[in-house]
């Protein structure tokens, strides 16, 4: 079992498949997300080509809960920690770890080989995030069933234990202009059809004309509820057809 | 080996779960992971760490995985797994 402590906190970190060849490091999305959102998702499928690393963002899996630590650009700095000893890679993020892929992208020039955008946040307002949760009732257990879906024992001391709400709301927006400053990186963006962030294609789109944009029937979640025409989508584009 | 596989399986299960959690439930192979154990799902990982780890890479359960739709990773039993790693280890001599 894989752990790496850097910045303060102990995480949680699972490499797959083979050592050779461009690395794919794949990032879950807050609250109810971890490395199994990806591990029994689209991994095993890019693994059987590329080295995959996964990882457990601070305060989800298992990894350490920090009082603070969830803004876009600490968590920037936390992923530079955790991939610092791989050769350029690309990376798929859903939701959130989408945001981050964007924004580390940005900050860390030639260290990003391809970006891959599962549904990402950057069309509707964060705060939402609050009455999701509160919609959805109280805690409970995390069983495999729930690799999505309502709060969680984990999920609830995350938002009742620290900054991340806080975080969320604080963090500027990715803008159009950010994007696009991501030209000369292949970019792939997938959103679901029944999303609030289904307008995040348009908006890729437009930032970047070169980016492959594809709308998925489905919510929030594709990389579950979509798995199966998601997954073949990333590997094409993180694998190059091989 | 009949067996091994599973007593090393159980042992990893109580070692991911801790000893608590499994007070009530008698694991075999029928035993379901979501169902009968309520396995969360960064446990499962864990598990499949730890089996990596004690048999190495020819275990593959990422290959596993992949040929495996949700609803069969959501039904996967003890048993499943066990017959999985058995069919990964070779054959014994003699």
């Amino acid at each position: 079992m894989g752990y790496m402590s850097v910045r303060g906190a102990r995480f949680h970190v699972v490499d797959l498949g083979p050592e050779a060849g461009e690395p794919v490091v794949m990032l879950h999305g807050l609250f109810t997300g971890s490395a199994a959102s990806w591990y029994f998702t689209a991994a095993p499928a890019i693994a059987r080509h590329r080295p995959v690393r996964l990882l457990d963002w601070r305060g989800h899996g298992l990894s350490e809960r920090t009082p603070s630590g969830y803004d876009s650009a600490g968590m920037v700095s936390d992923l530079a920690e955790l991939t610092a000893g791989l050769p350029p890679f690309a990376i798929a993020g859903h939701s959130w770890g989408a945001v981050v892929a964007i924004r580390f992208a940005l900050g860390n020039p030639g260290r990003v080989a391809r970006l891959a955008l599962i549904d990402p946040p950057v069309t509707a307002p964060v705060k939402r995030t609050r009455r999701f949760f509160r919609d959805r009732g109280g805690p409970r257990g995390t069983q495999l069933s729930d690799l999505v879906g309502p709060p969680t024992r984990g999920t609830r001391m995350l938002i009742d234990h620290t900054t991340v709400l806080t975080d969320l709301a604080a963090d500027p927006p990715v803008t159009e202009a950010e994007l696009a400053r991501l030209a000369g990186t292949p970019v792939l963006a997938v959103v679901g059809s029944r999303s609030p962030f289904r307008g995040a294609a348009d908006l890729v789109g437009r930032a970047l004309p070169d980016a492959s944009c594809h709308v998925l029937g489905g919510g929030h979640d594709l990389h579950i509820s979509a798995k199966g025409r998601l997954t073949p989508l990333l590997v094409d584009f993180l694998v190059g057809g091989a | 080996m009949a067996g091994e596989v599973l007593d090393e399986v159980v042992q990893m299960l109580v070692e991911v779960v801790g000893e608590d959690f499994l007070l009530d439930v008698e694991v075999g192979p029928q035993t379901t992971f979501n169902e009968d154990l309520a396995l969360e799902s960064i446990e499962f990982v864990a598990l499949a760490e730890k089996l990596q780890q004690r048999y190495g890479e020819r275990i593959d359960f990422a290959g596993f995985l992949a040929g495996m739709n949700l609803d069969q990773i959501m039904t996967m039993t003890v048993g499943d797994l066990v017959a999985h790693v058995e069919s990964r280890l070779p054959d014994p001599v003699g």
